[in-house]
């Protein structure tokens, strides 16, 4: 359906023939989402108590969730055909696979706010449909994957105020996201970064994240 | 000889120098136990004695550090409480915890796969196995960062271990296939990788084509070329078709 070679109503989501619940969880029905992290609550909510680390393999459960959400995670073009971007965007790859692994438009918001909570907000502020920037080089690495880390990454580039992105944080430059992401490496030879206070991980940044350090 | 100079001052440490296991506990998987005890003291002892040691993982997009103390108040075994982790990839780091340099990273190991294999030979292997809910697959191939590939076999399948090493289906059909997609995984960088799980792939590959090196940065046709060849070595020097046809031959008589 997604390739444009099948008409989206034929096929029913809940046919008994196609799906089948996964044991554990609560029914999920979609709805009208402004941000990726209201989207991943909504699906959270669903997964209750089951372990959502039993889940980040599945893939039929991550397929079909894109499917039942299509109208709030693509668009069409012209002629009907949904414009879904690169395969992995819908379809999810390996959750190890450090290239595509982040890259699914439900799982990894999904994950983010299980694992990272509020640390997560600069990630998952933007609507479903778009996979950030900041969100694409802030997960391109597997040691990213904390809280420490991430609430270096919110205090810089979130802001509280507005709920949204600072102005500048969805850039390539200078004190960008790419940046942070190549000075953590650099940063993580030296020091362990988990054992840092994140204000102090702030303080030894170069300079040219002046812009977006809380003013004190 | 080749010597590392690292100009951060962190000790880079060999994975022997501590010995890691993880195991299960119970009946379940859930409750899973990581010891650490430290199998060559002789590599710590330029290292102060309150400086901490832990134990980095990281798999499926998830990471969790395990504390296990001090050298001098070494904590010999700590649960993990995420059952996300089946075999991490995972790190040693020994950091400062006091003075001027708190936080600092003393010393360091590569990363290594961790797992609740008790199979020796696995875990020194270039491809891992190990028995995880595949379904609605028999198995499937993980290929990290920096670990050795992982085939996850279905653990509904009895004796899954002792199976992919001697199923001739498997090995006939299957590991050819996942030798594909790992130089496949690899050939997509166009670059002469540099992990260490990738570079041990490559030096394999050249016992099963002495000096035939993998063209890096041709066009996608000679990589196709060199892997055609590589797997016609591998099926050669296991005698993979002859293999298989004895096991249906044995099946029809039966």
């Amino acid at each position: 359906m997604f390739d444009g070679k099948l008409d989206s109503s034929a096929i029913d989501p809940n046919a008994p023939s196609l799906v089948s619940p996964v044991r554990g969880t609560a029914a999920f029905t979609p709805m009208e989402y402004e941000t990726a992290r209201d989207m991943a609550q909504s699906v959270l909510a669903a997964i209750g108590d089951m372990s959502l680390a039993l889940l980040l393999e599945n893939t039929g459960l991550w397929a079909w969730l894109t499917f039942v959400m299509r109208d709030r995670l693509f668009k069409k073009s012209a002629d009907g055909i949904w414009k879904v971007g690169e395969v992995h965007r819908w379809y999810p790859s390996s959750p190890n696979d450090w290239q595509k692994g982040q890259r699914h438009l439900v799982r990894m918001p999904v994950l983010l706010l299980d694992t990272l909570g509020k640390q997560a907000d600069h990630l998952l502020c933007g609507h479903p449909s778009v996979l950030p920037e900041i969100r694409e080089q802030l997960t391109s690495q597997q040691d990213m994957f904390n809280e420490e880390f991430q609430q270096v990454a919110r205090t810089l580039y979130y802001d509280e105020v507005n709920g949204s992105l600072k102005r500048g944080a969805g850039g390539k430059g200078a004190g960008s996201p790419r940046r942070l992401a190549k000075i953590r490496q650099q940063l993580d030879v030296t020091w362990d970064l988990e054992h840092l206070e994140p204000s102090r991980v702030i303080e030894m940044l170069p300079s040219e994240f002046e812009r977006f350090k809380p003013q004190t | 000889m080749r010597r590392r100079i690292r100009l951060t001052g962190r000790r880079q440490l060999p994975r022997s120098v501590v010995d890691v296991k993880m195991f299960e506990v119970g009946n379940t998987t859930e409750k899973k136990l990581v010891s650490l005890t430290i199998a060559k003291s002789d590599a710590f002892s330029k290292l102060p004695a309150s400086a901490g040691i832990k134990l980095r993982l990281f798999e499926n997009k998830r990471s969790k550090t395990l504390s296990f103390g001090t050298l001098e108040d070494l904590k010999r075994l700590v649960e993990i409480t995420d059952d996300g982790f089946s075999a991490p990839s995972c790190q040693l780091r020994v950091v400062a915890t006091e003075g001027q340099d708190k936080g600092l990273l003393l010393g360091s190991t590569d990363s290594w796969t961790l797992s609740t294999d008790e199979d020796p030979t696995n875990r020194q292997g270039i491809l891992l196995f190990k028995p995880y809910d595949t379904s609605p697959r028999s198995w499937k191939l993980i290929i990290g960062e920096d670990t050795y590939p992982i085939v996850y076999i279905d653990k509904k399948i009895p004796n899954s271990r002792v199976w992919v090493r001697n199923d001739p289906t498997f090995i006939s059909c299957v590991l050819p296939a996942i030798v594909g997609e790992v130089f496949e995984d690899m050939f997509a960088d166009n670059d002469q990788p540099e992990r260490q799980w990738q570079k041990d792939w490559i030096d394999w590959a050249d016992t099963l084509m002495p000096g035939k090196e993998p063209p890096w940065e041709d066009e996608r046709r000679q990589k196709q070329d060199w892997l055609d060849d590589l797997l016609d070595s591998f099926c050669k020097r296991h005698d993979t078709l002859e293999l298989l046809l004895k096991s249906l031959m044995q099946e029809e008589e039966n």
